[in-house]
């Protein structure tokens, strides 16, 4: 049977390195794919990911089983992506009307792309139409944009949330919802 | 509650955040408010604008990241076995621990016994060689701005110059200069620590293609391992690739199988692959009865994406099942 984070944890915490690229293997996945839809781009997904893991080997000597090694990880995700700088932050700011050129050379607005016939969720498939839907993500404050992600992306519970964050519920509620009112602005008129 | 109060509920209705008595108290106002109920409706259009998939990570973007991640580790110093807090160890004591079953923090102990140790293993244990050994002169200590030293993290113990004196701390890190024979330990010993912590890519491959072109009579069994790093951790395709022509000359162990079956399994890189049925071959020629090989070999043709990759396997099956 696989040993436990605790048993790995322990084993690492003595020097046992076998058991620390365990542990990494066990969560770099998730965290991989939160860095990189927080981000929006696989560098500063990169760069997020080997931060954290850095920063969870320093510091799991002081480790100290308060609470799971789980919920640790993705508290120290969360801070990453919050305080990380992005390495491009020239399109933060777009509009959705502001037309961008294709690999193809076409040009088009993000206006254009959501009002077609095509569905969403293929849409959302699409690396340009990600990156537009990024830019909506990326007008948020980073404390909205990390709730959003986190409830409507990776699907946890606003309790969990506010655990990983270390803020309290009714808190986290704010951000979603404010969150949400600022993408329904972002994105007026486009997808309805 | 208000009918604000109610349209702040709207998005926790909708990701399913309220319990039962507040999704009852919700859909009764629904019911009967037309602004809460269009908005709800324009709020759910907008989540399916944005999709709810979860985003996936390609399998090479995850490599990558992990190459990076042990390459990073390989600065980061070392755990205290038996001691919670974090602290230096003398890489000396740590082959017999730890370290030995676990090859890839052995670059990690590599990069970190270069520079925490570099000034005196640069001093001492060179400065102690005799044959086909030189030395570039010693940066005397009493005077720092002498032999090119580099002055790293000057430190004030005491800064207070009005008795007309400072004290102050620093690391000399200076070039050392030798030549030696590739069978000398000690220029193997730097050689596979240039192999696993060298940044540079172009200093990683000269150290290979020096072990290479000379073939040391007994390689030390640090070279392996570092090659063994460099072949599972190393983030350039053409360092990984030497690295498979360099453990060619060693003999042909399990560990060097599976790194070589690993490799072609797991690799993105299809000319890494192929290198790896290369470095395969010799051994399945001598040893048919390999069935470990045979079968990677067998999944290879029949589900290689290459279609290179995957006639060099039928190739090599062939020819040991004549």
């Amino acid at each position: 049977m696989a040993p436990d984070d605790n048993e790995l944890i322990l084993q690492a915490q003595q020097g046992d390195m076998g058991a620390f690229e365990q542990l990494v293997y066990r969560y770099d996945r998730q965290v991989l794919a939160l860095a990189e839809s927080f981000s929006g781009n696989a560098e500063d997904a990169k760069d997020i990911y080997q931060e954290v893991f850095i920063r969870v080997y320093r510091a799991l000597p002081r480790f100290e089983f308060r609470s799971k090694f789980s919920t640790w990880v993705h508290r120290i995700v969360i801070n990453s992506c919050l305080t990380h700088k992005a390495r491009r932050k020239d399109h933060l700011m777009d509009s959705i009307d502001e037309r961008h050129t294709a690999l193809d050379g076409d040009s088009y607005a993000l206006s254009d792309l959501l009002a077609s016939d095509v569905t969403a969720d293929q849409h959302a498939r699409r690396s340009e139409m990600s990156r537009h839907l990024q830019q909506a993500l990326n007008a948020l404050s980073p404390q909205q944009k990390m709730v959003f992600t986190l409830r409507h992306y990776h699907g946890l519970k606003l309790r969990e949330i506010a655990g990983m964050m270390t803020c309290a519920e009714g808190t986290v509620k704010k951000y979603l919802f404010t969150a949400t009112e600022r993408m329904r602005e972002q994105l007026k008129g486009v997808y309805s | 509650m208000k009918h604000e109060e109610f349209r702040e509920s709207l998005v926790l209705y909708l990701y399913d955040e309220l319990n039962d008595m507040e999704k009852d108290s919700f859909a009764k106002h629904l019911k009967e408010c037309p602004s809460c109920s269009a908005e709800l409706e324009e709020i759910k259009r907008l989540q399916a604008a944005l999709g709810s998939e979860p985003h996936e990570t390609s399998e090479e973007l995850l490599q990558d990241a992990r190459r990076q991640l042990f390459s990073a580790l390989r600065r980061e110093t070392p755990y205290a076995p038996g001691n919670r807090n974090q602290a230096a160890v003398e890489p000396g004591s740590r082959w017999g621990g730890w370290l030995v079953g676990f090859f890839p923090y052995r670059g990690a102990f590599a990069a970190i016994a270069t520079f925490a140790f570099g000034i005196f293993v640069g001093y001492l244990a060179f400065s102690l060689t005799s044959t086909g050994i030189y030395v570039a002169g010693t940066t005397p200590v009493d005077d720092p701005a002498r032999g090119g030293a580099e002055i790293r993290n000057v430190r004030f113990v005491d800064p207070d110059a009005r008795d007309g004196q400072v004290e102050l701390e620093y690391e000399i890190l200076r070039p050392v200069h030798i030549k030696g024979s590739i069978d000398d330990r000690r220029i193997q010993w730097l050689l596979s620590r240039a192999l696993t912590g060298d940044e540079n890519p172009g200093v990683r491959l000269g150290a290979l293609n020096a072990l290479a072109a000379a073939k040391p009579k007994n390689p030390d069994r640090e070279i392996r391992e570092a090659l063994l790093s460099a072949l599972h951790y190393d983030n350039n395709p053409g360092v990984r690739k030497e690295a498979i022509a360099a453990l060619q000359r060693f003999p042909f162990d399990t560990e060097i199988k599976r790194a070589f079956l690993d490799v072609l399994m797991h690799e993105q890189n299809s000319g890494l692959r192929i290198a790896a049925i290369r470095g395969l071959q010799a051994r399945t020629e001598r040893d048919l009865s390999d069935q470990e090989v045979l079968k990677v070999l067998r999944d290879k043709v029949n589900s290689d994406e290459n279609s290179y990759v995957r006639i060099q396997a039928r190739s090599v099956l062939e020819e040991v099942t004549k």
